[in-house]
């Protein structure tokens, strides 16, 4: 049977996020949802947009056999919990989801039991699994009415959040299905198109830089390593941990402006799933700004009944905390494992569970020893404060070695002067992060005056901010300091690190001059000429805002789909399954 | 309404800075003169479609289109500097192009002849001349740096359906495309400025990790650069002599077929040994290899009308390469107009030949 | 019950479980402004709760626990209606 262009095409494109496929895609789906009516043709629509988003990241159908396999059954546990409400069963069928899903994903611990034999394809199996088990859970509980067989098949496969999340709760998503949302106005539109933009940015230029690092500081690291170098050892690995959680971050974080900005645009609001996480004060801390919504997750269904049963048992004003403790460190346990079917993901998980044990810990004992007022003192202290962020974020780069490393080199780095590296940078990034961190806090307020900033806060809403007098003031220094220092920095590195040598006087102010083009206008595409834009335009009509909003998102949008065009060969890699 | 008219503005602010870019890019081509001529080697095009010149040779073969006559140089990063506009020089009233591609081989050759097929005009059949600039290099089998080029720049911007081995499956028609080249000039040069700047940053990084990384060698280094010692001379052997040590029997095939293809659109084709330093010529095995079977495989092409072959492998000394391959820029200049004198004292066209042509011996 | 009863009843079990002695609870209290309420505070005081009413709260219905008052009317609905687990 001779397969249609069309057909072969929905089905073999990967749908690369700067591939003309996509973007069209996100567009027909933007408006489609705006306009599709509350009811069956709505809910037909996302049917439709979901199929063919799924069916676009297989080669051939057969492959998504599983998968539906997978997510039917759970529509069958749905069932039996809502009319069993009882809690074995409940039990019974949780396990058997989870048992299932390991044994799909193909655990080490299950190899014996041999699975299909044919390529098929478990994508965005893992954040399937919990929204089944988000819905099996409430509705076995009765605190959900069992959702119908299509809107539960929307929710779990909904295309904005198949691949990396945001995990969102029925009950957000189930009123955003059924109802047209109310039609925007250009503020929302422009916000959330600037959100795309940031996003497209982010994971296209920082992630590919960051990525292109990474993978030219694994071959010396492990040289160093090999050769128990162990001061230039420490200092690679910390470079090549620190630019691996960059990389992460920019992707991951990336993609959910991305996903989250399209979901605007179509009238869906999706959780968010960051917050600043690199204003994290502690671990514990750090999970409630990166990847929110799986920390949410799992302290739904783990942590709170985990520590519930141990408190009923052994829970007694003192022993309390300890008992959180050990939720804590199984939670982050099993969360690590998520993460990934390698054992490496174990240690991960030694990693987390440590971390933030260790961390309530510190948080239980400490005011045991030098009191309660004095504790609170000490921890609202700016240094403490530095200190503890730059040991959570190099805490944080070394745990996330597990996701680059593969069993060999991690065998490596168990023998000799492995630990001695790795103990060496976890002190080099504390140090070197909390003395950067002290650095920018002294020179943020200045930094922000200088580009127009403002001292934080919202700029663009109706907060009467003294505008500076004149263009000059509030748009062209911004400018000239971003172009001054753009041209600093491109010109420290060109010449610390000797790149222009061999090159002719010409061709070395051509480099130059094409760095700090690059550099600043990566940074206004990013938005960071956005802020002083808003406040000079905030004195004028509101007509005219709008166009000029208008206008500096089309010059935006231009920079970024021209880098996208340009970057195509370089495709942005999206994470999955994570 | 507020949106409709945000949105239009977004859209319509997007085309015309997309409009005046590519105004400006056109003019800086036509600036950088790069509208009259394709020349892979020359600093214009290496500023603006990179020094591979596989760019260039899918998006700036405007300059191939005219009736006159033409000479047309394909080759690799070895004939790419030899200067079209010495060629021209010395033949008055025929114009030159050069379309070598760093790193390709014959099989690529055929695949850019092919390219160039696609935009001459009918009406020049049987004015243009193809001159091939050959080693033994040409005839190493595999995929080189020149093939994924190639590859890369033809399905970029999805102008080309696929690559196959010999030619390119255009998408859009024939008529379109010195205007979708045209048109896809800003992206071109952002292109340019994204490899120039990861190139450089890339020297940036080894410096960060503290690995060695050897200075990049201006043009104008090349001329002053020491020719390598007894040590380099023993490690490049070592690196080409890995290669392989035969020439690849399907690529030394593909000769006759691209001979075939344009002895009968009435062109003609001139077969080029360029020099080599001794040292490289006598201590590599397919080199050596070469020079043994070079009469037997050229016998059989030589037969077609309108083939032609040139023996230029004694032209230059061993102080005139910086390299195992490359001539310095005076030197390869010098040789570029002693080829354009030889290609001027080729029989007119329609007139057979088995002729091969000796080197002038008037000059040094 | 009434959920002003239980508001006293629950005033005695966080001040007991926060350690907080002079605690005064109001239908508006809570996370924010109720000092030492954090998530893990949070679950001791709904194990206390769950003892001390018979009770079970849904894993769904730990989530919303973030104001008195609707503590008070999630007991009331708990104890008043069969079928809560």
């Amino acid at each position: 049977m001779r397969s249609s262009p069309v057909w072969e095409g929905l089905l073999a494109s990967t749908m690369s996020l700067t591939s003309p496929q996509f973007l069209a895609f996100a567009l027909a789906a933007v408006i489609l949802l705006r306009l599709a009516p509350a009811g069956a043709l709505r809910r037909v629509t996302i049917f439709g947009l979901n199929g063919i988003f799924l069916f676009s990241m297989v080669k051939a159908p057969v492959q998504l056999v599983p998968l539906a396999g997978f997510v039917l059954l759970g529509y069958g546990a749905i069932l039996i919990a809502g009319r069993a409400k009882s809690g074995l069963w409940l039990g019974i069928l949780v396990t058997g989801l989870v048992g299932i899903f390991i044994w799909l994903k193909r655990y080490p611990i299950v190899s014996a039991f041999p699975t299909f034999n044919f390529a098929f394809t478990v994508v965005g199996l893992s954040y399937i699994l919990f929204r089944i088990l988000h819905i099996l859970i409430d509705v076995g509980q009765g605190c959900l009415r069992r959702p119908s067989f299509i809107a539960y098949l929307n929710y779990v496969f909904f295309f904005l959040s198949l691949l990396s999340g945001p995990i969102q709760r029925y009950e957000d998503f189930a009123p955003q299905e059924e109802r047209r949302p109310p039609p925007p106005g250009w503020e929302e539109v422009n916000s959330s198109a600037k959100r795309v933009v940031l996003g497209y940015l982010m994971v296209i230029v920082m992630g590919s830089a960051t990525n292109n690092f990474v993978e030219m500081a694994k071959a010396p690291f492990f040289d160093a390593l090999g050769q128990s170098k162990v001061v230039f050892g420490i200092y690679l690995f910390a470079l090549l941990t620190f630019a691996y959680l960059l990389n992460l971050f920019v992707n991951f974080a990336g993609y959910m402006n991305i996903v989250i900005g399209v979901g605007i645009l179509a009238g869906i609001v999706l959780p968010e799933n960051f917050d600043h996480p690199f204003r994290s004060e502690s671990f514990l801390d750090l999970w409630s700004r990166w990847h929110i919504t799986l920390s949410n997750w799992f302290k739904s269904y783990l942590f709170n009944p985990l520590l519930r049963m141990l408190g009923a048992r052994w829970g007694t004003k003192n022993s309390i905390p300890y008992l959180g403790a050990i939720a804590f460190y199984v939670t982050f346990f099993v969360m690590a494992l998520w993460h990934g079917t390698t054992s490496i993901f174990v240690v991960y998980g030694l990693f987390l569970g440590s971390g933030v044990t260790v961390n309530r810990l510190w948080q239980i004992l400490m005011p045991k020893f030098f009191g309660k007022s004095n504790y609170k003192e000490l921890s609202s202290r700016r240094w403490y404060f530095q200190l503890s962020r730059a040991a959570t974020m190099s805490y944080l780069a070394i745990a996330l070695t597990s996701f680059w490393i593969d069993g060999e080199q991690a065998a490596k780095l168990a023998r000799s002067s492995g630990p001695a590296i790795l103990f060496g940078s976890f002190l080099l990034m504390t140090v070197v992060g909390a003395g950067l961190g002290h650095l920018w806090e002294i020179s943020a307020p200045k930094v922000r005056d200088i580009l127009g900033w403002g001292q934080g806060g919202p700029v663009n809403e109706a907060k009467t901010l003294a505008v500076r007098s004149g263009t000059l003031r509030t748009i062209a220094i911004p400018m000239m300091a971003l172009t001054l220092a753009s041209a600093a920095a491109a010109t420290v590195a060109l010449f610390a690190s000797r790149g222009l040598a061999g090159s002719s006087l010409p061709h070395a102010i051509v480099t130059l001059v094409l760095f700090t083009v690059t550099l600043a206008v990566t940074c206004v595409a990013g938005g960071v000429l956005d802020p002083p834009l808003s406040r000079y335009l905030s004195s004028r009509a509101p007509q005219r805002q709008a166009d000029a909003a208008a206008l500096w998102l089309g010059v935006r949008g231009f920079i970024v789909v021209s880098l996208a065009v340009v970057l195509n060969s370089a495709p942005a890699f999206i994470y999955q399954a994570f | 309404m507020a949106l409709a008219r945000f949105l239009l503005i977004s859209a319509l602010s997007m085309l015309v800075l997309y409009g005046l870019s590519v105004v400006a890019s056109t003019a800086a081509y036509h600036g950088l003169g790069l509208d009259h001529q394709l020349d892979t080697g020359s600093r214009a095009s290496d500023l603006t479609f990179g020094a591979l010149g596989a760019s260039a040779v899918v998006y700036n073969r405007r300059p191939l289109i005219r009736n006159g006559p033409q000479v047309i140089l394909i080759g690799s990063s070895n004939f790419q500097h030899y200067s079209a506009n010495a060629i021209a020089s010395e033949m008055p009233g025929i114009s030159a192009s050069n379309m070598a591609v760093d790193g390709s081989n014959l099989e690529d050759f055929e695949l850019v002849v092919n390219l160039a097929y696609e935009v001459l005009p009918a009406l020049s059949s049987g004015r243009r001349t193809f001159v091939f600039g050959l080693w033994y290099g040409d005839f190493l089998g595999g995929d080189g740096v020149g093939r994924e080029a190639l590859k890369s720049e033809l399905t970029r911007y999805g102008l080309y359906r696929k690559v196959e081995e010999d030619r390119a499956i255009l998408k859009i028609p024939r008529s379109t495309l010195p205007v979708v080249a045209a048109s896809l000039r800003p992206l071109i040069i952002m292109q340019r400025a994204w490899e120039t700047i990861t190139g450089v940053s890339t020297l940036v990084v080894q410096d960060i990790l503290r690995q060695p990384h050897p200075p990049a060698i201006d043009l104008a280094a090349q001329d002053e650069a020491a020719s390598p010692a007894e040590a380099e001379k023993r490690a490049l052997i070592e690196r080409r002599s890995a290669v392989g040590t035969r020439l690849d029997d399907d690529v030394l095939a593909k000769l006759m077929p691209i001979a075939k293809r344009i002895s009968d659109a009435g062109d003609r084709l001139v077969l080029v040994d360029l020099p080599l330093p001794r040292w490289h010529a006598e201590g590599v095995p397919a080199a050596t290899d070469y020079s043994r079977r070079k009469q037997a495989y050229l016998a059989a092409v030589l037969r077609m009308p309108g083939i032609y072959y040139l023996d230029m492998e004694g032209s230059a000394t061993d102080e005139d390469f910086y390299d195992s391959v490359h001539l310095r820029p005076k030197a390869c200049m010098g040789l570029a107009h002693r080829l354009g004198r030889a290609l001027a004292g080729l029989p007119a066209p329609g007139e057979t030949g088995l002729r091969p042509l000796k080197p002038d011996p008037s000059h040094s | 019950m009434r959920s002003s009863d239980i508001i006293e009843d629950l005033q005695t079990i966080f001040s007991d479980v926060l350690d907080l002695p002079d605690l005064r609870l109001t239908a508006e209290s809570n996370a924010s402004n109720v000092e030492g309420w954090d998530s893990l505070a949070h679950i001791n005081l709904v194990v206390a709760i769950e003892k001390r009413y018979k009770i079970k709260f849904a894993l769904a219905e730990l989530r919303s626990l973030n104001n008195v008052g609707e503590m008070a009317d999630l007991i009331v609905k708990k104890t008043s209606s069969p079928g809560a687990q």
